[in-house]
């Protein structure tokens, strides 16, 4: 194979979220550009795979830096022994080295019947909520890349309690008016709360010092006196905090942002993307990126990264250094005045002498490890019918007779989509699998086959949390105390046909509880690189993954929640964006779009004998005055 | 932008504004163009289908143009009556030149077909021949409106013209009678699913069921539609066939979930909660509650307008149906309880306009319960308690300060 030309503006290692919007946006902005990836799919690190394909990545990521504790198995078919042996303990001394990575390999492959229905898997390594507002749905939508891709809204939200009972988060003005367990009182003083949070007068300066000293629940009930069920779910339902600790400043604003994103499409601040999410979101932006001009290569090892000295511009002068890769396959070497890699991909290369070796990431957190969890079950968790509303002293007697009357009258439809927080310490200690509590908050995302995420009757369940990197325990200690929690909540409803009648939640669960035992488990530690984009060398620049807030307020880094991962991607590749194509392109495009704003919209004088939108002329003048770049929303 | 050099407008860009100038002088003189021809046509009375076809131009342009709505009725309304029957006397509908035909979808459907089966078996066949002649008239009119409403759905002569037509439509053959009123239910639903609050849609909502349930009605006896009594004002006729009455409770009932299902989307709603206040004593009517059990239900109702007031006490919707739930049949102890919810709600949102507005109308009205029941100081109580309220209302409020100042001067003298 050989290419049309060998010189590239930029090179792009990794298809991932971030890499792909800059690749997008890079060609949109007529630089050449060429995106290499080893892997034979789209998006990297985001992916969205199949069955067969995650049981490769999984079986490959025992000896990858940054993926430790992995587990993978398929429980429904190895029934002889339910689940592998808990983890040896030998692990705990050595945890750091990457020799340390447990082993269990589950002996079988994925069971014969599910990889018949291999292709009808997207299982995302990066499950994502994208928020209806914010930077990543603006440019998705500004980039076109949105009508690649289509989206359900996130159907449900429940905070689990302490023993198998999930209560609805109510976010927003009909959730509150509409439901039937809270107390006026409460109604109001919630709704305070939200308006509040919605405001933003909570950002004045003289307020921030106060609210970033006190740790959000505690403000909850301090200064709002929430009772503890509404505590909960404003924590954990609507900021989404991943911690007990999380700062209040911290929490409003994400607070903020979730009710100011709700009413946008729907009673709910977020959109699921369909077929694995993020995967493929980034495999659009691919798309538009190629649309314009962008090459791409994938299934292709990246060889080597070297500087090397411009041959045909020297003639005397100081010659201008560039950037030359080989890859496999190719023949000749491709060159490219930058490079952006993902932090993977370039410690693969690190054997390679040029690289500037990598110091320690300078602004290692002191260690914080995502735990990631995929659960694939033969039914969901029934969010409707589970979900109990908190007890209040306030109860409304004449609104629960009519609603007993409208009740069977409702269809039944499965639930596509929700998320279950469980909050901080909200698992006891059963000491299944070695203990199942866990001090921060775990999100389970859901995904039905509504989703393209699994075949019909099936459902995902994305479990995400975090730990400190010191800590000894294996993914699967940490997770498994929610893995058992939703394996009995989804022990309630009955798999693919619809649920039969069923009376109260009274009677001895275990006699219509069947046991749920998952089609596939998989579970992992992943390490957190560093926060933003690291700078590696002169035109260098390492993606780390996950992507990390920056500009945050706090100084203490939390990893990102499922619903901050695009924003943060999209504003990851704004920074390398401009950096790359210089700031003084950014005031170009900065004074472009106050000018848009300026203009008034033609559709105001529609319908008056005014002008119309259809004359065509508007379309012309505005690409005529504006050059420059315009691609992030 | 201060201290950059402002830009001479490039030679570009001045083109373009020259291109939009010109472009808009066109269109501009096309519509005067039309304009005058329509109200020429509409001067000399030229009722041909070349008016008609000057009227659809026009109001394509400009559907806010009430004249030219009713210069198309006046019109079609001559087509109808002088035109058509004698064409079809004649049996020559196929001469009739169909000018809609390039609107429609399919063109060549049934007129040609019918018509020559008409000129086989004579008289008979005309009528229906004329019928289905008016029909596509009107069908195409139906979709003028529909468009016109889609870009301006709050616009009283598309709706009204509308109307018209669908009141005009000839049943097509052995056809449900109701069926176009059903039909048009749906594009109201969808209309109100777009805006929930568009009170147009509400509105006509309300005309279409109570032609559903004139159709019931009819069904069952001829007589009684002639009494003029309209739905959902049957449900009150207390010598009405049962079943009937049993059909329209249902409807009533239908219409009372609608309304209640958009104002748990959002409550911010006067349409929606209207629409209750229309329907709910109607259908206490006919389920033959007696005063007890009106209490009961306005209590249940009132428990509802409680969740919403103190999800968002600053809605003045939620307030005023609040008040006429309560000035229905005014009694102590539901004022008594009101007032006590409110003065909950006040402590906890202590400068909300409404809840003192509330208070002070709501005290008033109990301390005349309380005075004809005895009980002086209780009554001397509230009224100065109103009176707080309403001073303090002067503050808070001051745009409407006379008006307040107003009802404290009133106060107690009766209302």
């Amino acid at each position: 194979m050989s290419l049309e030309k060998t010189h590239y503006d930029v090179a792009i290692l990794s298809t991932g979220l971030t890499q792909s919007i800059l690749s997008a946006a890079l060609s949109k902005a007529n630089l050449s550009v060429i995106h290499l990836d080893n892997n034979d799919y789209y998006a990297d690190q985001w992916a969205s795979l199949t069955l067969s394909e995650i049981d490769s990545w999984a079986r490959s990521r025992y000896s990858k830096t940054g993926i430790s504790h992995l587990d993978i198995s398929y429980p429904s078919s190895s029934s002889p022994s339910p689940s592998t042996p808990p983890a040896p303990s030998s692990d705990i001394d050595e945890d750091h080295s990457p020799s340390s990575h447990q082993q269990h390999e589950s002996p079988d492959g994925p069971p014969e019947e599910a990889l018949k229905l291999d292709r009808h898997y997207a299982l995302s390594l990066a499950p994502t909520l994208l928020a209806s507002t914010g930077p990543s749905i603006d440019t998705l939508v500004k980039s076109n890349v949105a009508s690649y891709a289509t989206f359900r809204l996130l159907e449900h939200t429940a905070v689990f309690t302490s023993p198998e009972t999930i209560e609805r988060v109510p976010s927003s003005k009909e959730d509150i008016f509409k439901h039937k367990g809270l107390g006026l009182i409460d109604k109001r003083k919630l709704m305070r709360l939200l308006a509040y949070a919605a405001s933003g007068d909570w950002e004045k300066p003289e307020n921030r010092g106060q609210l970033e000293a006190i740790p959000f629940p505690r403000y909850l009930s301090e200064q709002h006196k929430l009772p503890p069920h509404l505590v909960r779910a404003v924590a954990y339902g609507v900021s989404l905090s991943s911690s007990s600790e999380e700062s209040t400043l911290t929490a409003l604003a994400r607070a903020r942002d979730h009710l100011r994103s709700t009413g946008r499409y729907g009673n709910s601040a977020y959109l699921v993307g369909q077929y694995g999410g993020a995967g493929e979101l980034a495999q659009g932006y691919c798309r538009a990126s190629a649309v314009h001009g962008g090459t791409f290569i994938l299934a292709h090892k990246v060889k080597s990264l070297q500087r090397q000295g411009q041959e045909e511009g020297g003639e005397g002068e100081v010659a201008e250094s560039v950037w030359s890769i080989e890859v496999q396959g190719l023949e000749e070497r491709i060159t490219a005045n930058w490079v952006v890699a993902s932090d993977e991909m370039l410690d693969e290369l690190d054997d390679s002498p040029q690289t500037s070796r990598q110091e320690p990431p300078a602004s290692d957190v002191g260690g914080i490890d995502v735990v990631r969890g995929i659960l694939v079950l033969d039914r969901p968790i029934d969010f409707v019918e589970t979900a109990t509303e908190p007890e209040s002293s306030y109860r409304v007697e004449a609104e629960d007779e009519e609603d007993g009357a409208k009740a069977p009258v409702k269809p039944k439809t499965p639930p596509e989509t929700g998320l279950l927080v469980f909050p901080p310490n909200s698992l006891e200690e059963e000491g299944v699998d070695g203990g199942g509590g866990h001090s921060e908050t775990i999100m389970a995302l859901m995904m039905g086959e509504g989703t393209f995420s699994c075949p019909k009757g099936q459902y995902v369940f994305y479990l995400q949390t975090q730990i400190p990197s010191q800590s000894p325990r294996s993914a699967k200690e940490i997770l498994s105390g929610a893995i058992q929690a939703i394996l009995k909540l989804a022990g309630k409803s009955s798999p693919a046909d619809p649920v039969p009648e069923r009376d109260g939640e009274e009677e001895n669960p275990t006699s219509k509880e069947e046991e749920v035992i998952p089609i596939l488990q998989l579970v992992y530690r992943q390490k957190i690189a560093s926060d933003g984009h690291t700078r590696k060398d002169e035109r260098l620049f390492s993606v780390p993954f996950p992507p990390m807030s920056t500009s945050g307020p706090t100084s203490k880094t939390t990893p990102p929640t499922l619903a901050d991962l695009p924003d943060l991607s999209t504003n990851q590749a704004e920074r390398l964006f401009w950096q790359i194509v210089g700031e003084e392109q950014r005031s170009i495009s900065e004074r472009n779009a106050s000018r848009r704003k300026k203009r008034r919209d033609p559709s105001e004088f529609q319908g008056r004998g005014g002008r119309g939108y259809d004359d065509g002329v508007q379309s012309e003048e505005e690409t005529e005055e504006e050059e420059g770049v315009d691609f992030f929303g | 932008m201060h201290g950059v050099k402002r830009e001479k407008p490039t030679a570009a860009s001045e083109e373009a504004r020259l291109a939009r100038k010109s472009k808009e002088a066109v269109k501009l003189a096309a519509y005067k163009e039309i304009e005058s021809k329509v109200f020429q046509a509409k001067k000399d009375r030229w009722y041909d289908d070349e008016s008609l076809q000057l009227t659809t131009n026009i109001l394509t342009l400009n559907p806010e143009l009430y004249t030219v709505w009713n210069f198309r009725r006046t019109i079609l309304l001559h087509i109808f009556g002088t035109r058509l029957p004698r064409q079809a006397s004649s049996h020559d509908i196929e001469g009739s030149k169909d000018i809609f035909s390039s609107l429609r979808e399919s063109p060549s459907d049934s007129p040609s077909a019918s018509s020559s089966s008409a000129g086989t078996k004579g008289k008979e066949f005309s009528s229906r021949d004329v019928n289905e002649a008016k029909r596509s008239y009107l069908e195409t009119d139906l979709e003028l409106t529909e468009h016109a409403l889609r870009a301006h759905p709050k616009v009283y002569w598309i709706w009204n013209h509308r109307l018209w037509c669908l009141e005009e439509l000839p049943q097509a053959g052995d056809q449900d009678p109701g069926l176009k009123w059903k039909v048009e239910m749906g594009l109201v639903d969808k209309m109100l699913q777009l805006d929930p609050r568009n009170f147009h849609g509400w509105d006509y909502r309300r005309t279409l069921t109570s032609r559903v349930a004139s159709l019931m009605r009819e069904g069952e006896s001829e007589r009684e539609s002639s009494t003029g009594i309209e739905f959902p004002r049957t449900l009150s006729e207390l010598a009405w066939d049962p079943e009937v009455k049993a059909l329209h409770l249902e409807l009533a009932k239908k219409e009372l979930d609608y309304a209640l299902r958009k104002i748990e989307s959002n409550f911010s709603n006067f349409s929606a909660w209207h629409q209750r206040s229309k329907l709910l004593p109607r259908v206490w009517d006919a389920r033959g509650l007696d005063e007890d059990g009106r209490k009961q239900e306005r209590i249940k109702e009132l428990e509802l307008v409680k969740q919403a007031m103190y999800t968002d006490p600053s809605d003045q919707s939620v307030w005023i149906y609040h008040s006429w739930l309560i000035e229905q049949v005014p009694s102590r102890d539901i004022l008594e309880e009101e007032i006590q919810a409110i003065e909950e709600l006040l402590e906890l949102e202590p400068d909300s306009k409404w809840c003192m507005q509330s208070l002070a109308n709501y005290k008033v009205l109990l301390s005349k319960f309380v005075g004809s029941e005895g009980g002086e100081g209780v009554e001397e109580n509230l009224l100065s308690s109103a009176r707080s309220h309403l001073e303090k209302l002067k503050d808070i409020d001051p745009d409407r300060r006379a008006r307040y100042q107003y009802l404290l001067d009133n106060l107690g003298r009766g209302r």
